[in-house]
């Protein structure tokens, strides 16, 4: 840096303290070591001329316009803003009362019949026997068969091939007979 | 209420617009508070420009400033029987504004996608409204100048927010260290601190470009 030996502050004291030398808050003492620094720093100067020329140029930016609708608009907002308040003021006492009594009046009705109307209800049990056992009722998850081996051989043996599974409508396809009928059934006998 | 028009005039009859112009904003908010009706429009006369640029500035989306503009006003109608008198009307409302901005930018960097159309709009010199061309400078001059600006307004774009905002209201508001503290909230010392950040940060953008 030229001239360092003569200079009052260093380049690093210029730059802590700019703003307030660019603003003029120093006293007028300190305004002319930063003054002498300018002088005699290049690098400062340069500085100080780059931060002028630039903020020169910020101020001279173009302001934007408001667009032409900008107060129609605002004004409708504010209208708003007194209408509610006019409403308000003339209404909201009154429909607050209003409100306020309703509420008491319903509560007053209600709590009566509130306190007599229990919490939990609990239903009384529902008392059931149990069936018995038996091989003509067909049970879901009893592992007995429809037909007992017994009951087969009895029916096979007696010539009576009945059919337990009656044919129903539109099930055909659905329950085949457990006890097939004629050759079949001779078929398919374990027996055999 | 210093000695004034205000105190001259007689209550209940209502100020013409001229003699409103001669009050300062103290008076006219009292005015208005009193029940002139024309005092609040002549507040809203005296603020919105400087307000639409302060908040453009700061935001950099010109539309939505307008918004905030808006918004602003609409806040101050609602609060102005709230504002203390020994206080200064225009730093008031520019608290009022800078917080609307603030909110907004913090709006924007929790949802990119209003960053991103804030950056498409204008984003091509094409999209950018047209305007007359001065024809006593020379097309290079013109050329410069405008290069310049455009520069000078990226410059400003890149500083942080914080800084951008003390920037915006010393150098294009003319605002005193003591009002920029009042705006923002912090102490004078962080004003001075974030001023210098923010001219020293300037200046290394635009060193290159007017070398």
């Amino acid at each position: 840096m030229p001239g360092r030996g003569l200079l009052v502050m260093d380049c690093g004291e210029f730059l802590k303290g700019y703003s307030d030398y660019s603003d003029g808050l120093r006293t007028p003492e300190q305004l002319r070591d930063f003054d002498s620094h300018l002088r005699e720093c290049p690098t400062c100067a340069r500085y100080h001329r780059v931060v002028r020329q630039g903020i020169d140029l910020f101020r001279q930016l173009p302001r934007p316009d408001a667009s032409p609708d900008f107060l129609p608009r605002l004004r409708h907002r504010l209208y708003h803003i007194d209408d509610h308040t006019v409403l308000g003021s003339r209404l909201g006492g009154g429909a607050a009362l209003v409100a306020m009594a309703a509420v008491g009046l319903l509560a007053l009705v209600w709590l009566p019949f509130a306190s007599r109307i229990p919490v939990e209800i609990e239903l009384a049990p529902v008392a059931v026997t149990v069936p018995a056992s038996s091989a003509e009722v067909p049970s879901l998850f009893s592992p007995g068969p429809f037909v007992t081996p017994v009951i087969y051989e009895r029916m096979w043996v007696g010539g009576a091939v009945p059919t337990i599974w009656e044919r129903r409508s539109g099930s055909e396809e659905l329950f085949e007979p457990l006890v097939q009928t004629g050759s079949s059934a001779a078929e398919n006998d374990p027996s055999r | 209420m210093p000695k004034s028009l205000a105190v001259q005039h007689a209550k209940g009859e209502p100020r013409s617009r001229l003699e409103l112009k001669e009050l300062n904003d103290a008076e006219l908010v009292a005015e208005y508070l009193d029940g002139g009706r024309f005092a609040f429009q002549e507040l809203v006369g005296r603020y919105h420009d400087r307000l639409l640029n302060f908040i453009y500035r700061t935001i950099g989306d010109r539309d939505r400033s307008e918004d905030l503009v808006q918004e602003t006003f609409v806040r101050v109608y609602r609060h102005l029987h709230r504002f203390d008198p020994t206080k200064k009307f225009s730093t008031w409302i520019y608290t009022i504004a800078s917080n609307l901005a603030k909110n907004e930018l913090r709006n924007r960097s929790r949802n990119p996608m209003v960053l991103f159309q804030a950056i498409k709009k204008n984003w091509d010199a094409d999209h950018r409204p047209l305007q007359w061309e001065d024809r006593s400078y020379a097309p290079d001059d013109l050329f410069r100048k405008r290069h310049l600006r455009a520069q000078v307004e990226k410059a400003v774009e890149e500083l942080p927010e914080h800084h951008r905002v003390v920037f915006v209201l010393r150098e294009m508001e003319g605002k005193t260290y003591e009002e920029i503290s009042e705006i923002t909230g912090v102490t004078l010392g962080t004003v001075k601190s974030r001023l210098n950040r923010a001219r020293n940060k300037f200046a290394q953008i635009i060193a290159p470009m007017l070398e």
